[in-house]
């Protein structure tokens, strides 16, 4: 009787060795090891011996105000980025799903954020919100709201901190929304429309009666994939305030990062890390379970 | 009447769309006009054209001092912005992250799109939880990791960072184009006397080439975008790519140089830009791939 051969010999799986070699050695192995690293104290700048501590770097996160402090800012940055990404979305796709002359151009163009280094879109809007010479309060003078010396500081005034931040963000992210919006609208045959048209429905009858039902089901899933990316993007933030004034705009993952980075925390970066984490999963669970089950 | 509403629905709609595209690239428009902008006229107040184009800016990053106007105060340090090596550094890691990517992704791409093992899919559904990961957690243990491997610094832990970060939706672009292949040339290929594996070589993989360039340059584009690697790992100008190079030209000594700062800003995003266009076509399928199960 031939031996049968093992299902990971197969080719299936064999084709897959080299994503999964990635993943464990750089993804896998270090989530776990991070888990270790969150009950440990380890501090770079003193020594590089690990002591473990059990839950000890968690007991004191609990009882550290900066944590509830950057996790309220989280919430504000994630649900207000992904509230505008969602109506920006939303909008420029219903905008460029009309027929019009020159239709492939412009749907590139409100792509081009998308493909802006990061660096790039950090430098530029603290070059068009500085100060003194930044274009908003040059348009601002010439307007002639603000006075030939007055000036704005959009990204240290604590009343413009946050609304700029969000703003320079939703300017970043939102061509994620307005594409997958957009390939739901592709999918509506236009003869729905006529029918509607013809039987006398307006345009707000046709987007709640039509548009709406169709796009509700991509909605929420958009929703939910925002909030997380959201929740751990790092570069906005940083490049554009570096969490400042102060801890205002620390948002989750910068947080991580002064830690784990300026103060060489290792344990209690972690330990807010892997805090960071579990938000992320429950969302991800919902996810999978709404999205990939059915 | 009924055409008088159309011409005026045409109008609304036409302002609608010109201040949209105004709002995308009004601070892309700012950063190249303070590019050109003669030195004396960066810090100017009031909204201005450029009274000439200096290519002074552009000079100064290419460190040719020579063709530099000899009044321009920034003449001395004309090239002390190292932005050759960045340039190399954010380039040759990035070609080599892209070549990786496609190379790995196109077999667990393959595996995705023709078998339904169970095995396979649930690796499938592996690689799109993963993008739940908080890159600056995994960052934690990764670093501890690198400095003991002696990997900081270095372009092999760049290359290393980049191609965990685009394997999981880079499976799932590439799964989606090889999906789009009909089996059935496979299979029939396979009737005409064709082993499995030349099957593969011969028909779907010359048919989805275009797919693979399309995976090849979105990973190249988002490891030169990619602006946390290197923040992290790159500690002199050894391996410190443009993206990392840009943002500490924020922080210079003393008066930073704004022309030369967006003159370099323009450069780098001239290469993100040219394969923007060429990618247009693909971007929806890029962008969606890793977010919605086809």
């Amino acid at each position: 009787m031939p031996i049968k051969k093992p299902a990971f010999l197969k080719l299936p799986y064999i084709l897959q060795y080299p994503v999964v070699a990635f993943s464990v050695l750089l993804l896998l192995y270090p989530l776990a090891y991070v888990f270790w690293l969150s009950t440990v104290k380890l501090n770079l700048h003193e020594s590089w011996v690990p002591e473990f501590v059990g839950l000890g770097n968690y007991i004191k996160m609990f009882a550290d105000p900066l944590f509830y402090y950057t996790l309220w800012n989280s919430l504000i940055w994630s649900l207000g980025s992904t509230i505008g990404h969602f109506c920006l979305g939303l909008g420029f796709a219903l905008l460029m799903n009309e027929e019009f002359k020159g239709r492939a151009f412009f749907r590139g163009v409100f792509f081009i954020p998308w493909v802006v280094p990061i660096t790039v879109t950090g430098i530029i809007w603290r070059w068009v919100l500085s100060p003194d010479w930044g274009l908003y309060t040059n348009i601002l003078r010439t307007l002639g709201i603000l006075g030939e010396k007055e000036v704005i500081d959009w990204l240290a005034d604590p009343n413009l901190t946050w609304p700029m931040v969000i703003y320079v963000n939703l300017w970043k992210a939102y061509p994620f929304m307005y594409v997958c919006f957009l390939s739901a609208l592709q999918t509506i045959p236009p003869t729905l429309y006529e029918a509607a048209q013809i039987d006398g429905a307006g345009t707000l009858d046709r987007f709640r009666y039509i548009t709406w039902p169709i796009l509700k089901p991509v909605s929420a899933l958009m929703f939910l994939l925002g909030t997380i990316w959201t929740f751990i993007n790092f570069e906005v933030i940083w490049l554009l305030t570096s969490g400042g004034p102060g801890y205002f705009t620390t948002t989750y993952a910068p947080y991580v990062y002064i830690l784990s980075f300026k103060f060489w925390r290792f344990g209690d970066g972690a330990a807010y890390g892997v805090f960071g984490l579990i938000i992320c999963l429950i969302f991800a669970a919902i996810y999978i379970k709404r999205f990939m089950g059915g | 009447m009924a055409k008088k509403n159309e011409l005026i629905k045409k109008v609304v709609f036409w302002i609608i769309l010109a201040i949209c595209t105004l709002w995308i690239v009004h601070p892309l428009v700012w950063m190249v006009l303070s590019s050109i902008r003669p030195e004396g006229e960066i810090f100017s107040r009031g909204f201005t054209l450029p009274s000439k184009i200096s290519l002074d800016a552009y000079y100064w990053v290419l460190g040719l001092k020579e063709l530099m106007d000899p009044n321009n105060p920034f003449r001395g340090t004309a090239g002390s912005f190292n932005f050759y090596r960045y340039i190399l550094n954010g380039a040759v890691p990035g070609i080599i992250t892209a070549i990786i990517v496609a190379i790995t992704t196109l077999f667990a791409g393959y595996s995705l799109a023709r078998f339904s093992q169970r095995g396979v899919q649930a690796l499938g559904t592996l690689y799109l939880s993963m993008q739940f990961l908080p890159a600056i957690l995994m960052f934690v243990p990764l670093y501890l990791f690198f400095y003991t491997l002696r990997l900081i610094d270095t372009w092999a832990g760049l290359i290393l960072l980049y191609v965990v970060g685009s394997l999981p939706w880079a499976t799932w672009m590439m799964r989606s184009f090889i999906v789009s292949i009909p089996v059935e040339l496979e299979e029939s290929a396979m009737i005409d006397g064709c082993s499995r594996v030349q099957a593969i070589w011969r028909i779907t993989m010359r048919l989805c080439a275009p797919g693979f360039v399309a995976v090849f340059l979105f990973t190249f584009t988002s490891a030169w975008n990619a602006y946390l690697p290197g923040l992290i790992i790159s500690t002199t100008d050894a391996s410190k790519p443009i993206a990392v190079g840009l943002a500490e030209m924020l922080g210079w000594y003393g008066r930073a140089y704004w022309g030369g700062i967006m003159a370099a800003s323009t450069l780098t995003t001239i290469p993100v830009a040219i394969i923007f266009v060429y990618l247009q076509k693909w971007l929806i399928k890029g962008l969606t791939a890793g977010a919605i199960k086809a």
